[in-house]
This record gives C-alpha cells, structure tokens and sequence, in this order.
C-alpha cells in the first residue's frame, strides 16, 4: 500500500495576448473578449500529490482555476494526507462530505491528479483505466462571448464568417456564446447568419450563458434553435442554470434537445433534473464534477437512464473520460474565437495543446496514451510563475 | 445614486480554546486544552457619498468563500449600492458555475450600508415583527474526549440549557456515523428531555447508507423529534432519496442546507425530497436571497428554518411568519461558540445569550445594529484586500 506523504498546491500565473475583461474588472469564467494588442494576466493551479513510495500525481487546472477553486482545494488538500491514493471511492466520499455545504468545485483537481498517480503506477493511461476504446475525438469549436467593442465577434456576420472557417477547418460543430446583453433580436440574428453560413456541413448548437434574461425570451430563442435546427440549446437564461422547474416548461414547448446541469454539481443533483424531465442530456465536467470519479459516476447515471452526456471544456483529463463514454457525441474546444487564443495555461512540455492549432487533419485530436494523464507539464514554467504555494506534508 | 467607490475584505483569525478540528472543513468538536486557530474576514463597502456597509462573515468565512468573494467583489465598484437586486443579478450570473458562497457576506454588507443610510434596522426595511426568538441549543458534533462524548454527556449538556432558557435542543452526533448508537442517543435524550425541550437532531451527512438514516429516522419517529436534518452521505443533496426516506418515517425532514439559492430549493421541495426548507443569508446569496427562499417556502405553505446563527439571520427572523426557531450554533459544555468575537456591543451568540424565557432580541440599531470591534479585527488582521 502506498501512503501519500506530501500535497503541494500552486498557484501561477500567465499572460494571454490579445484577450481583455472589457468594461468589467471581474473575472468569472467567460467574460473575456478580443483586444488588440492587449494582455490578460490569468491565474491558475497545479497540484501534485507523493506518497511515501515515491510516486508522483500531478494536475493542472484550466477553467476550475479560479480563487474560490484554489480556496477549496486548500481546504481540502490536507485530507488526503496518510490516505492510500488507490482508495479514490472512500476519499471521493470523504471530500464529498467534507464540502457538502460548498460546491466542491476544489476536489476535482485533487481526484485528477490521483488518477494520474496510480496510472503512472501500473504503467496505465488514465483513458485504459476507465476502459476507454476511443483515439481519436471529434472536437466543436465552442466560441468566446459577442462583444461590442470592434473585433473578435462584434457581429453576427463575424460569427458567420468564423463559423465558415472552422467547417472548413474540419470542426463537427460550432458552438455559439452570445452577447452578455441577452438581446434576442441579436442572439436570433446570430443563429441564423451561422446556419446560413454553414449550411448543413457541421452542428450548431447555441449557449446563451445563462445571459436571456427572462424565462419568455429564452423560450423564444427556443424556437430559434427548432427554426435552425440546433443540436442543442444550452443553459439559457437567468435562472443561472438551477432551476428544474424553468427548464421542463422549456423543454415542453421547443423541439431542440435542452442541455443542462453544467451548474448542478454532482450525479445526485444531476439525476434529479432528468427525473424531473427537466433535461435531454447533461453537461458534465471532470473538473466540476468531483473529478474523473465523481463525472463518471454522471456518465453513467445518465446511462442508466438512457440518456447523453457531453463533456464541458478541454482537458487531458475530459479526454480520457470522452474516450470512455458511449452516450457522448463531440469534445468541446472552449474556448475559441477570431484570433482569440485559447485560455489554456502553457504548461504542457510535451506538445499536448488545447489551441485550435491542435485539431488534426481529420478534424479530431488524440487522447493521450502515455500512462496517467499522458502529459508532461513544465514544472519549472509554473514553480517560475507561481505565487503563495502551500505544501501539505504528513 | 449612491456609487460604490471602495470594497475592503479584512482577514483575521483568533483563538478558540477547548476545540479541535476533525477534518478540514466546519467538523469542529471538543477537546480540552486543546485549540484552534479559527480564520474570519470582514467587508467594508464605501460609497461616494460618505456612506459605509459592513459584515463580518461567521461560519461561511472559508477559504473557499474567501476567494469567491474576491472574484465578486472588483464588480462592485461604480454600482449603485442601492440597487441590490441588479447586484445580486449579476453576482449569481457571474459564477453560476461556483456555490455562491461569498456573494451572502457582500449582499448582507450592503443591507447595512442601506440600513444605516436611512437610519433603520434592517428588520424595519423587511417589514419585521417578531422582536423575541425561540431560540435551540445546537451542539458541536459528539466527541470522545470528554465534551459530548456519551449520552449521559447529552442529557447532562441538554439539562444544562435547559436551566438556561432553552427549550430546543439539537443534536449534532458522532463523525463515524454509527447507526445504532445514533438511534440509541436519539432515544435516550427523550426519554430524558423530550416533555420538556423540543428534540431535533442532525446527523451532519455522517450516516454512510440510506438503511443506516432509515434505521436512525425510525428512533426519530419513536422519539417524536421535531425534525431530522441531512441524515446520510448523498452529502444532502439528493432529492429522490429524501423522497422516498419522507415516505417511510413519520418524522419531518428538514433539507435543502446543501442546495443553494431560491430555484434548486423550490425543486427540491416540488420533487417531493424536503418537509421544511433550510435557509441562511450567508450562504444563499445573502438577504436578498434568503428572502427569495422564505416567500417561496411560503408560497408553497412550508416552513423556512434559518441555518446558523448572526445579526443578519436574527434581522430576517423577525420578518418571517413561517419559521420556527433561531439555531445557537454551535455550543457545548466548555467551549465558546467559535465565531468571531467582534462584537463590542454586547451583542452575543453564545451559549448564555438567551433569556429566561428560551429567546433572543433583535438588533435595534441602523443597519445590523451592532458595532464592530474594529480595533480586534485590525490587532488580528492577516491580510487586507482593497478595491476601488
């Protein structure tokens, strides 16, 4: 039995050219857009995880990579002190248990970098371990925000036209983010100008964000997405992406497959949505979702009821899961625009990239092999950019 | 219009004696000698006009809350503090993905500041009332370190508070969620307390199978609790469960701790998996969105039981018909409450702070209506972060 002896947790920091906040300061997950010549310094984590016969786990994060994340975490972190890092059910329970109040947002990286420990331990890529049979994913191209500040997507045409380039580029689909305005003349105007543009060659599938700001607008986008025969019709409105009740009524009255529970934490909570015909398929998140062991447990509760899940965000670690699930359709590149780099830590020293650059010539990217997660990261990049690193020791 | 200028967040931390930490998060029991380092942060926000809001955050004050409450708070700056429900619109959108938990110190400091710029508590912005609250005793979790560490050590706890005012009384039990000495525990109190204090206990998601929180349910029935709360490991948050477990047990459940805000409560209630609904300002997007959560309870006839204790949960009390008791937590023989002792009013949420009759005031003062013992906050202070 191996003990794990040492956490360490580490905050870095990086610049991404040509992104800004725009007119707000605050950094959620999405509020970026396009800015000439601008910078945007971004924060995210590594975890590494030893025990006591010297094996290694690592994760870095990307989008869970917030403060409030990295708060959990620490919190968290010194839990796994002294535990077996092959006991990921009773440590998931635990963590589980510990943050039951909070949204567990910090226990994902932790359970990654586990699955990435004991891969690497019986030589095994954390996809084989999952049993996973797919290579290679097809990917979508899940775009940043409209904006209204020129460049990037500052109209519908410019979501057309960048739709017509990723098609051609070999993208299954595209996925648009609107405005943070909610106007649903634009948001309608955009749908259609991006069917038109790429006729019936990819998906389409449309993810107001949460940004509609009444459950009546939402609907009529709704039928915006029927009209356009979207693939599906993504956390529309300002319930924020809660509410059962708002999303069966939706559901009732569109055609178009409703996806939500990206913002329902858990497989408890996610059966719950379906039970109450509430979704057509869930949006989980090895990141968000308590991990590689707390997203598989949605995938297959979804299975059981004989349902479709997607994979939210890019990742080796939704890779792996992808590769794994049948009830799955496309991986999600998010997020991507004109010009507009992906927000993607540097970290990977082994050519392992989220960028649009990375879609291969036949439109998919490949799931890494190597044993764990099957990347290196560039510790001496984030150790040099890190800030307030904790080391949890027994 | 009153323009957010500046937002301050104040971490400090102090001493609690006679307390230990059993895991990481709020799992706090009693050990003599023992102590523990227990981290708060305050809010401070300015506005143009010269006025000022403020909270000093209690039991939600984690590290995880922390640093959400830092994501928020750069987007206060140029609001209007008056137009609490655009900020609260936009707080809740700008991290739908996260639990909100550091949105409720925020929307709660600016029920203050609103409070004291119009000269008046916040229970008179909420149409308050109720002046006196029946207030429960709720117990640290049980021990085995000479606190709560056996059922005589409950009933001996229990009379105690008894003989202070107390007439309800919540259980916390032990963290290896061993089902039969739960149920015994359950039992024994009553047999011992139960004509005269209301019982309720709350195994905190200690109890790790649903057969275990069914057997535990049925001492509850027996015992005739008054509600039983978050039973077992689904960590609280599954709605079929507690449906069918609501099916089975004549005694109320009380849930919806762990789900956050008005629309995941109202369908956790719709589906059938709660009997009162929880509520707490800090941790459901604050005032604002507790009384969301308590006029949606009361749209659907239910009770509203605020979680935890504090100035703000005493201001929404008194502007709630449909709720029952004001929860003293957490107390047990020989420790304080950890909360932050910030007070340099008088007001108290420890053990002692009932009257005779089993109740507590309500602050009367503009805004919370407490002060702030600034210079304990400054001596203590760990870090500050400024916005403007």
């Amino acid at each position: 039995m191996s003990r794990i002896t040492e956490v360490r947790v580490v905050p870095f920091t990086f610049e991404v050219p040509d992104l800004g906040l725009g007119a707000h300061a605050a950094m959620g997950v999405s509020n970026l857009q396009y800015q000439k010549g601008a910078s945007l310094k971004v924060m995210r984590y590594a975890v590494r995880v030893r025990t006591d016969d010297g094996l290694v786990g690592e994760y870095v994060t990307h989008w869970v990579g917030t403060y409030s994340a990295l708060g959990q975490t620490n919190m968290i972190a010194p839990h796994l002190l002294g535990r077996d890092p092959e006991h990921r059910e009773a440590i998931y329970d635990d963590l589980k248990r510990e943050l039951r109040a909070y949204d567990g947002m910090g226990h994902g990286p932790l359970d990654i970098a586990l699955w990435d420990l004991v891969g690497r331990k019986y030589g095994m890529s954390v996809a084989t371990m999952l049993g996973a049979y797919k290579t290679r994913l097809p990917v979508y191209a899940s775009t940043h925000h409209g904006q209204d500040d020129p460049g990037g997507l500052d109209s519908p045409e410019a979501f057309g036209e960048y739709a017509r380039a990723c098609a051609d580029r070999g993208f299954a689909g595209f996925k648009i983010h609107g405005w943070h305005d909610g106007d649903v003349r634009r948001e309608s105007a955009t749908l259609r100008a991006v069917r038109r543009a790429v006729g019936d060659r990819i998906h389409v599938m449309y993810d107001p964000g949460c940004q509609i700001r009444t459950h009546l607008e939402a609907l009529r986008l709704g039928h915006v997405c029927d009209e356009i025969d979207a693939l599906w019709y993504e956390d529309p409105y300002r319930d924020s992406g809660v509410s059962m009740t708002g999303s069966q009524i939706i559901r009732q009255k569109i055609k178009t497959p409703l996806m939500v529970t990206e913002h329902a934490r858990g497989p408890e909570r996610k059966a719950a949505y379906a039970i109450a015909g509430a979704c057509d398929l869930f949006h989980i998140d090895p990141e968000y979702d308590l991990g590689i062991t707390g997203a598989m447990k949605c995938a297959h509760i979804a299975e059981g009821l004989g349902i479709d899940v997607q994979v939210h965000a890019p990742g080796p670690a939704h890779r792996a899961c992808v590769a794994a699930i049948r009830n799955t359709h496309m991986y999600e590149l998010a997020l991507v625009g004109p010009g507009m780099p992906n927000l993607i830590p540097p970290v990977y020293a082994c050519g392992y990239s989220d960028q649009e650059s990375a879609l291969g010539d036949d439109g998919r990217v490949p799931v890494p092999a190597g044993p764990g997660l099957g990347v290196t990261y560039d510790w001496d990049f984030i150790e040099r950019h890190g800030f307030d690193a904790k080391t949890y020791t027994l | 219009m009153s323009v957010i200028t500046r937002v301050e967040v104040h971490e400090f931390d102090f001493e609690a004696a006679n307390l230990a930490r059993d895991g990481v998060a709020q799992t706090i029991t009693f050990k003599r000698g023992s102590s523990i380092r227990v981290a708060k942060f305050a809010v401070v926000i300015h506005t143009a006009d010269g006025g000022r809001g403020e909270y000093v955050a209690q039991w939600v004050a984690t590290k995880s809350t922390l640093g959400q409450a830092l994501m928020l708070c750069p987007r206060l700056i140029g609001k209007d503090a008056r137009e609490r429900i655009a900020i609260y619109e936009d707080l809740k959108r700008d991290i739908r993905q996260f639990d909100h938990m550091g949105h409720g110190p925020i929307d709660i400091a600016l029920w203050d500041w609103a409070g004291k710029h119009y000269g008046a508590p916040i229970a008179e912005l909420l149409g308050g009332y109720r002046k006196r609250l029946p207030a429960y005793a709720s117990t640290y979790h049980a021990d085995r370190a000479g606190g709560l560490d056996s059922k005589e050590a409950f009933v001996a706890f229990a009379e105690h508070c008894h003989g202070l005012g107390y007439r309800a009384f919540k259980v916390h039990g032990w963290n290896d969620g061993n089902a039969r000495e739960e149920a015994e525990n359950v039992v024994h109190l009553a047999k011992h307390v139960g004509s005269r204090m209301t019982l309720m206990l709350d195994p905190a998601c200690e109890l790790r199978t649903f057969a275990d929180a069914l057997y535990v349910g049925r001492a509850c029935d027996d015992a005739g609790y008054f509600w039983y709360e978050d039973p077992y490991r689904d960590g609280g948050t599954s709605a079929f469960a507690h449906k069918r477990l609501r099916e089975m047990i004549k005694t109320p459940l009380l849930m919806t701790e762990h789900v956050r805000g008005v629309e995941p409560k109202a369908d956790f209630v719709l589906a059938g998996g709660t009997d009162f609904v929880r509520v707490d300002p800090e941790y459901d997007m604050g005032i604002t969105g507790s009384l969301k959560i308590a006029h949606m309870a009361e749209s659907l006839g239910l009770d509203c039981e605020i979680h935890a204790s504090g100035p703000a949960h005493r201001h929404l009390m008194s502007a709630m018909r449909n709720s029952n008791y004001y929860e003293v937590a957490l107390v047990g023989p020989d420790c304080p409450n950890a909360v932050a002792p910030v007070y340099a009013c008088g007001y108290s949420d420890q053990l002692d702070c009932v009257a005779a009759d089993g109740t507590v005031g309500v602050p009367d003062g503009p805004g919370l209506g407490v002060t702030y013992d600034w210079d304990f906050i400054s001596r203590h202070r760990t870090a500050l972060h400024v916005f403007d």
